[in-house]
């Protein structure tokens, strides 16, 4: 039996029951001043998309009471002295990272074909058979160097368009251009609850005011982007 | 359940899957994902079960890194 993990949270002890995956219970690994919830488990749980709604739900229940840190879907360790020790190894990280969240949610902008009608780079007849194999390819390279930095300059127009309407009422944020080739510029605001509906608030705003551009805004989620950050410093 | 103010739940199950496969903690060594029932992987090869706008970043970074095959000395 395996223990599948859905998240770091700071508190040992939960008042409700939770139903995780295969329907097992969710239940707390207290290590030290941190704990874990987790359910057991006899194999790893396949990359569903019902599997990571149930993910999902399992941590927004334990974040209506507690500060979470979500883990990645599919984490599962082999038993509970294992899982003390990676939480121990990090726990400065992790429990920063739980001041950090505590009270906030993550949502997800996402901004798609902010390149849209802007000219991409007309190659010079580039299926030219009489063009050097090694002429043909710089050129296919310098085209998606160009398209690149077309769609990386729309990226940061968008981002400051959108950013004075976003930033007030959020905590923090994370932008990133996700797909150069479909131009898609997503973001991660941490929010505080209490200025959750000024934050809807302010994306209905910034969508009315510039409806070219195709804004989609989804949450609240955990705060999956505002941790590993800390994780990262962790590893070096 | 989460809501959605934009107007597409697809884009919330984009938007879940990206987080939920791509970031969040990390526990090293140990964890890992079971994919298609079959093969367990470890979460240093997490890019191999990511996200649409991962596989695209991959797929146009690993395009633009990669000679054609007469750069590489094949016919």
């Amino acid at each position: 039996m395996m223990l599948y993990v859905y998240g770091v949270v700071d508190s040992p002890q939960f008042s409700a029951a939770l139903s995780g995956h295969e329907g097992g219970l969710v239940f707390p690994v207290a290590c030290g001043d941190l704990a874990a919830a987790a359910s057991g488990l006899s194999c790893a749980v396949e990359p569903q998309v019902r599997n990571i709604w149930r993910h999902e739900q399992v941590l927004e229940l334990l974040m209506q009471e507690h500060a979470v840190l979500p883990l990645r879907f599919g984490t599962c360790v082999s038993d509970v002295e294992t899982l003390c020790n990676e939480l121990q190894r990090r726990r400065p990280a992790l429990l920063e990272s739980l001041a950090r969240v505590r009270g906030k949610a993550e949502f997800a902008l996402r901004v798609a074909g902010i390149a849209a009608g802007q000219s991409a780079v007309r190659s010079r007849d580039d299926s030219a058979s009489s063009l050097l194999p090694g002429t043909r390819y710089l050129q296919a390279k310098a085209k998606i160097f160009h398209d690149q930095a077309i769609v990386e300059a729309a990226a940061r127009r968008v981002q400051d368009t959108l950013q004075p309407y976003l930033d007030g009422p959020a905590v923090a944020a994370v932008w990133e251009l996700a797909a150069r080739a479909s131009a898609t510029l997503t973001a991660s605001y941490l929010v505080a609850r209490d200025n959750i509906p000024q934050f809807i608030h302010a994306v209905d705003q910034a969508r009315n005011d510039h409806p070219a551009l195709d804004v989609t805004c989804s949450g609240p989620w955990a705060p999956y982007s505002f941790v590993s950050m800390r994780r990262a410093e962790t590893e070096r | 359940m989460s809501i959605l103010v934009g107007h597409e739940r697809d884009m919330a199950i984009a938007d879940l899957l990206d987080r939920a496969l791509n970031k969040g903690v990390v526990l090293s060594g140990e964890a890992t994902i079971s994919l298609a029932g079959v093969d367990l992987i470890y979460v240093g090869l997490k890019v191999l079960v990511a996200s649409y706008e991962t596989a695209s970043r991959i797929r146009d970074s690993q395009a633009a890194a990669t000679p054609p095959p007469d750069e590489q000395g094949t016919q």
